[in-house]
């Protein structure tokens, strides 16, 4: 199952290439966002890499956090789970005011004709 | 601007190839979980932009940078990232380095070709994402069309 069996000791990542997440796709909802005229290219670059670190971070922490570990699985409901008692990821689920403007951005953005 | 719902979502096989190196072998992960993760990364893109956006603002810039996004990740209270985003950024922009001087297709009308002289340039606000014109190799590989898990 790992693609990775020679780059993993010496990259924190353990993967040999820098990021899997097209920059292009991350670039397009960054732009969706109000006030914002144009992005270089590194800071572009770092946003990708860190929703990939975000990714795995929410995975592990929902996966540890649960009750999966008996079953060896992830569910939903440990991620709801999570994100409702973790402050850090308040953000997704509308409890502070910052994630409820980011929700709030997103229907706006889907809901466009 | 995004034009479709679909345009805010990331490539789901991208994001369950990174879930599932996340967690440990054989862990089950449902599909309903997936696509929460996969919503919550675009939700996190959003954060991002708009607290780096906040120190570009700040410092009177038009153009996020580097130093904008890692500032909203402090600010954010992901500090766990700060080290291994430096790390990757300095093994980018290397590549980047040699990338350029093999591709002699750079419009290049007042834009130096180095990366170091980027950083100024981006700090006057041009328009730096019209420049992207080299996506990294995982473009080709990673980049698919959403599927449709209805």
């Amino acid at each position: 199952m790992s693609q990775n069996s020679s780059g993993k000791d010496d990259q924190a990542s353990g993967s040999k290439k820098p990021i899997s997440l097209p920059i292009s796709r991350v670039r397009l909802i960054m732009k969706s966002s109000p006030d914002v005229s144009s992005i270089n290219q590194d800071a572009l670059f770092l946003t990708t890499k860190a929703t990939e670190l975000f990714v795995q971070h929410l995975a592990l922490s929902s996966f540890n956090n649960g009750s999966g570990k008996e079953t060896n699985s992830l569910s939903y409901s440990d991620l709801a789970n999570t994100a409702q008692e973790t402050e850090t990821f308040h953000f997704l689920t509308g409890k502070n005011f910052k994630g409820f403007m980011l929700l709030f951005q997103i229907y706006i953005i889907e809901t466009q004709p | 601007m995004a034009e479709r719902p679909e345009d805010l979502n990331l490539p789901n096989a991208v994001i369950t190839r990174i879930i599932k190196e996340a967690l440990p072998d054989g862990v089950n992960v449902s599909k309903e979980a997936r696509r929460a993760i996969s919503q919550a990364a675009s939700v996190f893109v959003l954060y991002a932009t708009s607290c780096a956006n906040n120190f570009a603002m700040k410092a009177k810039r038009k153009t996020l940078n580097a130093g904008d996004v890692l500032a909203a990740m402090e600010e954010m209270e992901f500090e766990r990232f700060l080290e291994p985003l430096r790390e990757a950024l300095e093994v980018y922009k290397k590549g980047q380095k040699g990338k350029k001087v093999s591709e002699p297709k750079r419009k290049d009308k007042e834009k130096k070709v180095d990366t170091e002289n980027n950083k100024s340039r981006a700090e006057e606000g041009e328009d730096d994402d019209e420049r992207m014109e080299e996506e990294p190799e995982v473009e080709n590989e990673a980049e698919e069309e959403e599927e449709v898990e209805n």
